[in-house]
């Protein structure tokens, strides 16, 4: 892919991809999945990376992507293509949200939008949390550390997850002895 | 200027954290944007979660083009939306410098490891979507069973969840006012 195409490949998805997080990585998947010129494994590879660092999917798979075609020009290119249409959409949508926030209308339209994001994490939760504790009982270790430290002593949520990756190298060096 | 720099430190501190892409990151984002610095009261974080679902882009990037143009214009929004977005590709680099190839073993250890904290930050991204809508009324806490019901039962909601978020909305903006 030339600097242009990379640029407007995930210009593409973004602007079309609502939520982020993996549906962005699917839809990049079904994009170069015809492509000759890069293999599933070194694909995979950089899927395996862009899950394996912090920050948005959107972010670090369109980096790598850039990289593996075009170097450090791809990269960005990639980047911009990727965080450009949220940025415009929301930037565009600001003013107009802060200037009516206070009118029913919009505030009925978020209410709305808020109850069915609730149903929508909710089905979401349910279903990580019930794999993630059914593949091992330890996991519910960390899984609570996390919650009491965030949700009821109020603790950073950085800290927190600090605690709780230490604690998940404790039990790591003790299972290898 | 100070105010530029409160941005990006605040969005760079989410964007260390936010492993596992998507809603795992809220708890980082409320915790930076409502109890940090107090740059939104609930009901606003409520109304950004909200913006991001119905917008394309992960909520991570919306939050902070939305945050940075209410706080600074848009230099904010600009500064804001960079931070999100440079600290996880420097990450990256970091990463890949470190290690050539990223072992596929290793990897998976530390993404095994990670899972039940981000099953946990999974779960209290639920408390700011629950008590709202329960706190807006009867109404929106109907709406959110229903939506519950209507993804478990009809394909076509579970596969196009925005389009349920943008009826809920009209729904909201028609019954509040």
């Amino acid at each position: 892919m030339t600097i242009f195409q990379l640029f407007f490949f995930f210009f593409r998805i973004s602007a079309v991809t609502f939520g982020g997080g993996i549906v962005i990585l699917g839809m990049v998947k079904l994009g170069i999945a015809d492509r000759k010129d890069i293999s599933d494994a070194e694909f995979s590879d950089m899927l395996s990376l862009a899950a394996s660092v912090p920050g948005p999917l959107a972010v670090s798979i369109s980096w790598l992507l850039g990289r593996y075609y075009r170097g450090l020009k791809g990269s960005m290119a990639a980047v911009a293509g990727a965080v450009l249409p949220p940025f415009l959409i929301i930037l565009i949508l600001s003013p107009i949200i802060l200037k009516y926030s206070g009118t029913p209308e919009v505030q009925g339209f978020f209410k709305g939008v808020l109850a069915g994001t609730g149903a929508i994490i909710t089905m979401v939760v349910f279903d990580n949390v019930r794999s993630t504790l059914s593949c091992g009982w330890w996991n519910i270790v960390p899984f609570v550390i996390v919650i009491a430290l965030i949700g009821v002593f109020g603790i950073n949520p950085l800290l927190s997850m600090l605690a709780a990756f230490l604690v998940q190298l404790i039990r790591e060096r003790l299972a290898l002895r | 200027m100070k105010v530029l720099l409160e941005l990006a430190f605040s969005f760079a501190q989410i964007a260390v954290g936010a492993f596992g892409g998507g809603l795992s990151t809220l708890p980082l984002i409320e915790y930076q944007l409502v109890k940090a610095t107090g740059w939104l009261t609930s009901s606003q974080f409520g109304q950004v979660l909200a913006l991001s679902q119905v917008t394309p882009g992960p909520i991570a990037i919306n939050a902070a083009t939305f945050v940075g143009f209410q706080q600074a214009g848009i230099p904010g929004s600009i500064v804001s939306t960079l931070s999100i977005v440079i600290v996880p590709v420097l990450i990256l680099c970091a990463v890949s410098c470190v290690l050539k190839k990223l072992e596929a073993e290793k990897s998976r250890k530390f993404k095994d490891m990670l899972r039940p904290i981000v099953a946990g930050l999974l779960t209290l991204s639920l408390v700011s979507p629950l008590t709202v809508t329960v706190k807006n009324g009867v109404m929106t806490m109907a709406m959110l069973v229903i939506g519950i019901l209507l993804m478990r039962t009809c394909k076509f909601f579970k596969n196009y969840p925005p389009l349920l978020l943008v009826i809920y909305g009209i729904i909201g903006a028609v019954i509040f006012s």
